[in-house]
């Protein structure tokens, strides 16, 4: 009978076309679309995911997520190492200014000032050289793609020099620093360095970078460094979670990406249940004549609905394969759409998204066959 | 073919009544029919255009059910079969033949016949070879793999004919058997459906306008504004 069920389907090519593409196409703009905010979302708490050993972020009161900085002064550092529970305390500048290279390229770039001594807060994945690069005279840090972007087509190499607000710095080590929500060119540099490239008032000091005492929770001793000092304290857990919420709450983001979803959705559907329905009604006669022939209502549910989810696999699989290829081909590590991936969980909750999509389009369709009269056979 | 059955009435029909439509377009379409239809007979329905004839037809495969009246195939009371069970029913004792056919486009003439034994669940591989062999008994063992497209109407009727038979129900129903067909193709159809008919446990039932074909019925229902006006019984050497 499953064969007789895709024999009906696949005699009718024009349908199962058009059915597979909506499929698809739902299938397409739903993982791509739904990949790309998830992929947005993480970058804008990639700093906090780079500061490897770090468990508690320390700001001013007003600062809501990493890419928005309210200096505080340099003196707040040695209020939060007093706070019990603290390990240790460092300090963490961010800050932005163009970068110029001595051929007179020009680039945005996002400025990390690290601990001088600690170098607490620096990523950990070097493609050439390593932290204790930083150390050396005018030395910074750059990520692999700003590197292609300020030197195109040249090899990555150590030794580079960079104008930074007309001051000299040395590229000593490339890094394959996660990339920030901006997408700029990453450097990263001693503290006291990176403070030195932007025109600061007295307070420099963006955010201090702490651990608990072994033992401690960090989100309690977040709470008493808030309670002794007034100072905002999450731990890195929670502050990747209200970058996120600040993101939802006050961007487009969610109602720009949530709009194409839903937009994918309903047109999926929208061309799924029309054509099913067609193709249903084209074939009533067939579904007719298969209950004169002694097939019950019930076999008849599951053969529509057999048919509804071939069109459905097949739909899915094309979908999924081409979001996949596009984050395969667009997203390089070299590309500006790094680090955007197709999460396994994605695919899954589309995969739920699209049997949804496809059992709620077969239901008009269903019904036009457990009603139909074996007997309109008789009339053709 | 089927053992000869005891019984010795195939159909029974008793005051039956029919209406279609509803609300104020309802209308009374069979009147307190009675007919009797006879194990190895063939039994003609003969009346004009929308006397009712196909309600009747209907009404006697279990496709509708009756509003008055009671319908028996066999010593079965239709009427006392629940939904599932008359299409069970259905399936394994009737065979139709459509005026229209209503052959699946998309399958071969093989697998246009296997189905009523795949619906019974019978396996593919024993399913296709009884279909082939039925379809070689109604002489179309060169058409095995051809779909309904690819093969003339007399040809899509004897297929049609294949797909009633193959299950070996007991009550075949026919539509209009010949009503495409050119007068020596109609003869061939109706040479086969008599030697169906011939076998004391099975009965043929035929609605027909073609005059060409009355003489092959043993039996002739004539019908009139929903009611039985007239029924001619054939000496075997009249239906010959």
């Amino acid at each position: 009978m499953l064969g007789l069920a895709l024999k009906m389907l696949f005699g009718d090519r024009a349908k199962v076309l058009g059915l597979v593409f909506g499929v698809a196409f739902a299938t397409l703009l739903v993982t791509q679309q739904g990949a790309m905010f998830v992929g947005l979302m993480t970058r804008s708490q990639n700093i906090i995911a780079d500061a490897q050993d770090v468990d508690i972020w320390v700001m001013d009161p007003s600062v809501e997520h990493p890419d928005l900085v309210r200096p505080m002064r340099d003196g707040e550092l040695f209020k939060v190492r007093g706070v019990p529970g603290v390990a240790w305390a460092t300090p963490f500048f961010k800050g932005g200014a163009p970068v110029k290279t001595q051929e007179g390229r020009t680039k945005g770039a996002v400025i990390l000032g690290v601990d001088d001594a600690t170098l607490v807060g620096v990523t950990q994945r070097f493609v050439i050289g390593s932290p204790t690069d930083l150390q050396r005279p005018d030395a910074i840090a750059i990520d692999r793609v700003g590197f292609m972007q300020l030197w195109p087509g040249e090899p990555l190499s150590v030794g580079k020099v960079l104008e930074l607000n007309e001051r000299r710095a040395v590229v000593t080590a490339i890094t394959d620093a996660a990339p920030a929500f901006s997408a700029q060119v990453i450097i990263h540099a001693r503290y006291s360095q990176a403070s030195s490239y932007l025109p600061t008032g007295r307070n420099r000091l963006s955010f201090i970078l702490a651990r608990a005492m072994q033992g401690a929770e960090p989100s309690t001793v977040a709470r008493d460094i808030t309670e002794r000092t007034g100072l905002k304290a999450h731990s890195s857990e929670e502050f990747s979670r209200q970058t996120v919420r600040y993101y939802l709450r006050n961007t487009g983001i969610p109602i720009s990406f949530g709009t194409t979803i839903v937009l994918g959705i309903v047109v999926g559907a929208a061309i799924v249940g029309l054509t099913f329905s067609m193709f249903v009604s084209e074939n009533i006669a067939q579904y007719a004549m298969l209950k004169v022939i002694g097939v019950t209502n019930i076999r008849l549910v599951g053969l529509v609905l057999f048919q509804a989810c071939v069109v459905g696999v097949i739909g899915y699989a094309i979908g999924t394969g081409l979001a996949a290829a596009f984050f395969a081909f667009a997203c390089t590590p070299t590309s500006a759409l790094r680090g955007f991936v197709l999460p396994w969980w994605i695919a899954t909750a589309v995969a739920g998204t699209i049997l949804v999509l496809i059992l709620l389009s077969s239901l008009a369709s269903l019904r036009r066959v457990l009603v139909v009269e074996p007997a309109v056979v008789f009339s053709g | 073919m089927t053992a000869p059955d005891r019984n010795p009435i195939a159909v029974s029909c008793r005051g039956l009544v029919k209406q279609l439509g509803s609300g104020s377009i309802r209308t009374r379409v069979l009147h307190g029919i009675d007919l009797d239809v006879f194990p190895g007979e063939m039994t003609f329905l003969l009346g004009p255009s929308g006397c009712g004839k196909t309600t009747l037809i209907s009404t006697i495969a279990g496709l509708l059910v009756a509003d008055e009246g009671k319908v028996e195939l066999f010593g079965t009371n239709l009427a006392e079969l629940g939904r599932r069970s008359l299409v069970h029913f259905r399936g394994a004792g009737v065979g139709v033949v459509f005026q229209q056919l209503n052959l699946f486009p998309a399958l071969t003439a093989t697998e246009n016949v296997a189905v009523p034994l795949l619906v019974q669940g019978r396996a593919g591989a024993s399913a296709k070879a009884l279909a082939q062999a039925m379809l070689r008994e109604v002489g179309l063992e060169t058409h095995l793999t051809k779909y309904p497209s690819q093969l003339s109407i007399g040809e899509r009727q004897r297929v049609a004919i294949a797909r009633a038979l193959i299950h070996e129900p007991r009550l075949i129903i026919c539509d209009e058997p010949t009503s495409a067909l050119d007068g020596a193709s109609g003869q061939r159809v109706m040479e086969l459906l008599r030697k169906v008919a011939r076998d004391p446990g099975r009965a043929v039932l035929v609605v027909t306008h073609d005059a060409r074909i009355v003489p092959f019925a043993d039996r002739i229902a004539h019908m009139s504004d929903g009611r039985i006006t007239r029924i001619d019984v054939r000496t075997e050497r009249e239906a010959a």
